[in-house]
């Protein structure tokens, strides 16, 4: 699980250790980065804090059937997605957001229901 | 098998026991070599019994399909399988179980009939109640002969068609199969909980991880053929297709055929889930959307043809007997014609009996294989008169594509 993860080394400690926090600052320019792990049906993690300004959501499908990333603002409005990631693959989506409570979820029919669904709050 | 002879009364019934002894085996997930061992060691049946409580439980929770589903026989994509067409030439009329294709919207349920509960309730019945297993097989039960197919089934053809790739599993043809199903009216019921005048829509609903469930109509509920099933071709319903109950919605999509059901919603108003508002809807430039529904929601299957032949396949020259199957969701099949020169001329297909509505028929047309490359074509019309067209509209999510498709062919 640990060497899929496309992000920096305090990140994969931080998502082994269960922690809300997976922020990694992987050069000058790049916008930090979030890791997610997608599996049958949940995300790791399920609470993410990050501060204001770009993020890179990096999206792993570790499960066996296809899944998909939405990013929904505080209103309900999506304002990022992935339409697809496919079984062992990896995609990465990036958003400029201001601060609130995100939801972040697989669109898929069921997928959300059965637990795929996080909290992603962004704070100054 | 391993040469005894079996007019003879004693090696008959060691060798009916070896078979049955190993179908046990089979069934508890040992595999024939664990078995060969257990049986060297002496250990026989009850080393299987011994095993059977876990064998479900033994079976690793990622597997997606319980049943063997080797290459030969299928095509993987992703927690799907595809039933390969060529294994069913000069086969008989229903798909073997272990031939049936599979498709699952995440894994294989494993149940205990035991436990199991349908549980029947919601504003359309004045007398929730539920039902065991046993309870469902002692009802007045009906068998028919009906297909099944995924509403994505000739979804890949969307890219040779439109140069691009509709979203979903790329089936060629091969997710339908037809078996003989056996089960109870599912009015009876709906009869035993006390199904209102009331009532609009009936809404099964799986015991899987995502609890798919879709609504039909009332009046489709309480069809004749509409069934709570629990055998298929004269066995027990196996794990990957629905067991211990599922639902047969006939010449419905597949997704309606709501396997592991757990319960059923009766509605005196309209029911919606994801499965009919976000997909197996269609979206695309021709088709409106119909809130709450993002596009029309499908229900009956179209018309489509297959050969019995295997994808970009090769044939010896020579006199041959071409074979295939045609069928549609909405009555018998009245007319096949067959193309071999890239419909610039198309030849009457024989049907074969029998000829069952929301099932299949089975075809053949002699051809003298003279060596080359070929596209062969085959077009169904229903006794409805529904031709399979040359083109169909662009849907995002790639159903129902029903139009006639090239099936390339070798002949060396």
């Amino acid at each position: 699980m640990i060497r899929r993860i496309a992000v920096t080394v305090p990140v994969v400690a931080l998502l082994a250790a269960g922690a809300f926090l997976s922020l990694a600052r992987p050069g000058a320019g790049a916008p930090p980065s979030v890791g997610l792990i997608e599996k049958e049906f949940l995300f790791t993690p399920k609470d993410v804090v990050v501060g204001t300004g770009g993020i890179a959501f990096v999206v792993n499908n570790e499960g066996a059937i296809e899944h998909n990333f939405v990013l929904e603002a505080p209103g309900g409005k999506t304002v990022a997605q992935i339409a697809a990631i496919e079984p062992g693959q990896t995609a990465s989506v990036t958003a400029t957001l201001p601060s609130g409570i995100y939801t972040i979820y697989c669109s898929l029919p069921g997928h959300r229901d059965a637990g795929m669904v996080a909290t992603l709050r962004v704070g100054p | 098998m391993r040469g005894e002879d079996l007019l003879d009364e004693h090696a008959y019934s060691q060798v009916r026991a070896d078979q049955f002894v190993h179908a046990q085996a089979k069934a508890a997930g040992v595999s024939r070599r664990r078995f060969l061992e257990l049986v060297t060691a002496g250990a026989g049946a009850a080393a299987i019994e011994g095993l059977r409580p876990r064998a479900v439980g033994a079976q690793a929770p990622t597997d997606l399909v319980v049943k063997p589903t080797p290459p030969e026989f299928f095509n993987e994509l992703g927690p799907n399988r595809e039933m390969r067409w060529e294994v069913m030439y000069s086969r008989g009329y229903v798909v073997p179980n272990e031939l049936f294709f599979v498709r699952n919207h995440s894994r294989t349920a494993r149940l205990d009939a035991a436990t199991w509960r349908l549980r029947v309730e919601g504003s359309g019945v004045s007398e929730p109640r539920e039902f065991t297993y046993e309870e469902i097989i002692a009802l007045p039960s009906v068998s028919v002969m009906r297909f099944i197919e995924c509403a994505g089934n000739g979804r890949s053809f969307f890219e040779a068609s439109y140069g691009n790739k509709a979203q979903g599993g790329q089936w060629k043809l091969g997710a339908i199969g037809v078996a003989e199903w056996t089960g109870v009216p599912l009015r009876e019921v709906l009869d035993r909980a006390g199904l209102r005048r009331s009532a609009q829509d009936v809404m099964p609903e799986g015991l899987d991880e995502l609890k798919v469930r879709r609504p039909m109509p009332i009046a489709k509920a309480l069809a004749d053929d509409t069934l709570l099933v629990y055998a298929m071709n004269g066995q027990t319903l196996p794990m990957d297709h629905g067991f211990p109950v599922r639902v047969l919605v006939p010449g419905w999509i597949g997704v309606a055929n709501i396997k592991w059901v757990g319960r059923i919603e009766v509605s005196d108003q309209p029911l919606y889930s994801a499965w009919n508002t976000e997909s197996y809807v269609l979206i695309g430039p021709q088709y409106k959307r119909n809130p709450p529904a993002k596009g029309p929601a499908l229900s009956l299957q179209n018309v489509k043809s297959a050969f019995e032949l295997p994808w970009n396949g090769e044939l010896l020259a020579g006199p041959t007997l071409l074979r295939g199957r045609s069928w549609s969701g909405d009555g018998k099949i009245s007319k096949v014609e067959v193309s071999l020169d890239r419909e610039i001329t198309w030849q009457t297909a024989r049907l074969r009996e029998p000829n069952i509505p929301r099932a299949w028929v089975r075809w053949d047309l002699d051809w003298d294989a003279q060596p080359g490359e070929y596209s062969l074509r085959a077009r169904a019309t229903d006794e409805r008169g529904t031709r399979q067209p040359v083109i169909v509209p662009w849907n995002d999510q790639g159903y129902l594509y029903g139009a006639v498709v090239k099936h390339p062919v070798t002949v060396r």
